[in-house]
């Protein structure tokens, strides 16, 4: 259990360094302030004030240490801290990713859990072949198709000037100002519809394996046997056991948000972790891009972390050497 | 599920012999029939798995011949009456229309099927092949080559996927090393590289699970008894025991490329956009999708329709080399 935890640690630093290590070979900060007429002098002291003429490993020492005291300088996208711009782009991104988390969750294990008790019924055979379509379409073209419907097929259909559901803009409206939950709420529907296909798919599958599974184990023939009414034995001993192996899959999912929902935030133009990635990386903006970066790998090493936990923990049978 | 024949064949699964031990003891008149043999069957029998390779043949034939099927090059200017044929509709001679750069839209979607194609089977290739070796590997030694193996795999898995790539795919640009061994940036072959480099570590996991229970086996036992070396035993009787995942893998993996590939060009970090691809088409042609809808939904049906098939072809082995659903 302890060695799971420790392994955790060396699994961070090794990928927040590999891609520290890529990010500086495939950018160059300097060449994007040589685009601004700075004199050589400037880019003198501009490279040393980034520390790019320093050994990368002295670089890659000196990031982390100021991402862990807190000290993450100036964006060179925004001219202002980075932290705000950052705190916005996660906050999106999770309200996104929860938003929708719970949304296909739910529905994913409905529907598998209805296929596996009524297993080869219409429904379980309904459900089988939509997961199949489901797995198959990806988030560019189900987006695409979705916003085609709302927008051009909706609005030559009902002769309306304006789309069923905003799909530009990102986040809100640009005529609104501040907070307005409805308007928040509208510009969320697509983005959760278009993460939470293949994700249905995916639960209802896993969910309605699980369940088949748990039916014929020898401890739900004893609860059987006990004379237990067959919705608490689906609800009590079926459904709760089936639940512990999308416990872990949740939180590893969970983990992975925090990386964006790239290809969804670009169809949408909605501001999460993905686009703000994609947007400072075209500017080799360094100090914006190193606290994505470990926060990023964070999220993933200490919720894969929490899955292993979860599931050590859930089921008694499972103990992790 | 299966007939009593297969029932009786099939025997404990991973054993070979224990087919004709076990009809022998039964009294039952059983022709023996190849593992192969007995896949095939099963498969036949899933309906749709056969429906989709009818369909997925029908594809990569219209792909590779493309010249057949079209008049027009993937890139030819295509004028009516000296005047570019740009954004057309669907219309007789131009099935999905034309695009901005006035090239026919068919002809791109099967010349960019080739591409597509050719990086989704080529990354499932050369992924599963690796990944298989670093499975095996790991299963079969154990101890701490085992741990160093799955803590790469681990590493691999808690880097953010995409992003990724999109580093990756601009490496070979600025280090002329990454530009010798994978290819020129955006070319298909770095994009082939690149995708694969990402794509070994499920098939690594699930192999090295079957080979730490297949090396517990008593076939493994005789094998070493009979003097085999360590790698006689992986490759020629821990690797084919692990056949039926290997496929399922490879093919599963096929559809999961062409997936990546498209997702890639969608965001601009794919092959060139002048090549055409369905990844690439459709992002090209994002732009005109409320004016010009046939332009995206030529390629993203395309690709729907190929991973569609291809995952029911991958459902249909799973039937076939795994009849019992050992593995989920």
């Amino acid at each position: 259990m302890t060695r799971r935890v420790l392994w955790a640690i060396p699994v961070l630093i090794v990928g927040s360094f590999l891609m520290f290590a890529a990010l500086h070979m495939t950018t160059d900060p300097v060449a994007a302030a040589r685009h601004n007429n700075v004199t050589p002098d400037a880019l003198i002291r501009f490279k040393h004030d980034l520390g790019v003429d320093r050994p990368l490993l002295v670089q890659y020492w000196t990031a982390v240490s100021n991402f862990f005291r807190g000290n993450w300088g100036t964006s060179f996208t925004s001219q202002g801290p980075v932290w705000p711009q950052l705190r916005t782009a996660l906050a999106n991104t999770l309200v996104l990713g929860i938003v929708a988390g719970v949304f296909y969750v739910t529905i994913g294990v409905i529907f598998g859990m209805i296929s596996a008790v009524k297993q080869y019924s219409w429904f379980d055979h309904a459900t089988t072949g939509l997961s199949f379509i489901g797995l198959s379409l990806p988030p560019f073209v189900f987006g695409l198709l979705l916003i085609l419907l709302v927008g051009a097929f909706y609005e030559k259909t009902f002769h309306s000037s304006t789309p069923l559901l905003p799909f530009v803009g990102g986040v809100y409206s640009p005529t609104t100002h501040g907070f307005n939950l409805w308007d928040r709420a509208r510009h969320l529907i697509l983005p959760v519809l278009v993460l939470s296909v293949q994700e249905i798919a995916i639960y209802s599958r896993y969910m309605r394996t699980g369940m088949l599974e748990t039916i014929n184990s020898d401890y739900i023939r004893t609860a059987r046997a006990k004379g237990i009414s067959e919705r608490r034995v689906i609800s009590h001993h079926i459904f709760r056991n089936a639940l512990i192996p999308l416990t872990t899959f949740t939180a590893i999912d969970f983990g992975a948000l925090a990386g964006g929902l790239i290809i969804t935030e670009q169809i949408f133009g909605y501001q999460g972790m993905g686009l703000y990635f994609i947007d400072r990386y075209s500017n080799a903006d360094y100090p914006a891009l190193i606290p994505w970066i470990m926060i990023v790998i964070i999220f993933v090493v200490v919720f894969n972390v929490l899955a292993d936990l979860s599931y050590a923990w859930l089921d008694p049978r499972i103990r992790l050497d | 599920m299966t007939d009593l024949q297969d029932l009786v064949t099939t025997g404990a699964p991973g054993l070979p012999g224990g087919d004709v031990s076990s009809s022998e003891s039964l009294g039952l008149e059983a022709k023996p029939l190849s593992p192969s043999r007995l896949a095939w069957r099963r498969f036949r029998r899933h309906k749709l798995a056969m429906l989709s390779s009818v369909i997925l043949i029908l594809i990569t034939v219209l792909c590779v011949f493309a010249p057949l099927f079209t008049k027009y090059g993937p890139n030819q200017l295509i004028r009516v009456n000296g005047v570019k044929f740009a954004l057309q509709h669907p219309q007789h001679g131009h099935w999905f229309g034309t695009n901005e750069r006035a090239n026919d839209m068919w002809s791109n979607v099967l010349y960019g099927g080739r591409v597509s194609l050719a990086v989704g089977i080529t990354v499932a290739l050369a992924s599963t092949a690796f990944g298989t070796v670093v499975g095996v590997l790991a299963g079969y030694y154990g101890g701490w080559l085992d741990d160093v193996l799955m803590r790469i795999t681990d590493l691999f898995l808690a880097i953010p996927f995409l992003i990724a790539l999109i580093l990756l795919t601009d490496l070979p640009a600025s280090q002329p090393w990454a530009q010798t061994i994978i290819g020129p940036s955006h070319s298909v072959r770095s994009i082939i590289f690149i995708i694969a480099i990402l794509f070994w570590m499920p098939v690594a996991r699930i192999l090295r699970g079957l080979v730490l229970s297949l090396k517990e086996k008593e076939f493994v036992e005789a094998a070493r008894a009979a003097g085999a070396s360590n790698a006689r035993i992986m490759l020629r009787h821990l690797v084919p025991n692990c056949t039926g995942q290997i496929i399922i893998n490879t093919t599963l993996a096929v559809a999961a490329a062409i997936v990546t590939e498209a997702a890639l060009s969608f965001l601009g970090k794919g092959v060139d956009i002048f090549t055409p691809t369905w990844g690439n088409l459709l992002g090209n042609n994002q732009g005109f999708l409320e004016s010009n809808p046939a332009l995206v939904l030529a390629p993203g049906f395309a690709i729907v329709i190929t991973v569609v098939c291809v995952n029911f072809i991958g459902d249909g082995l799973r039937d076939a080399f795994d009849p019992k659903q050992l593995s989920v």
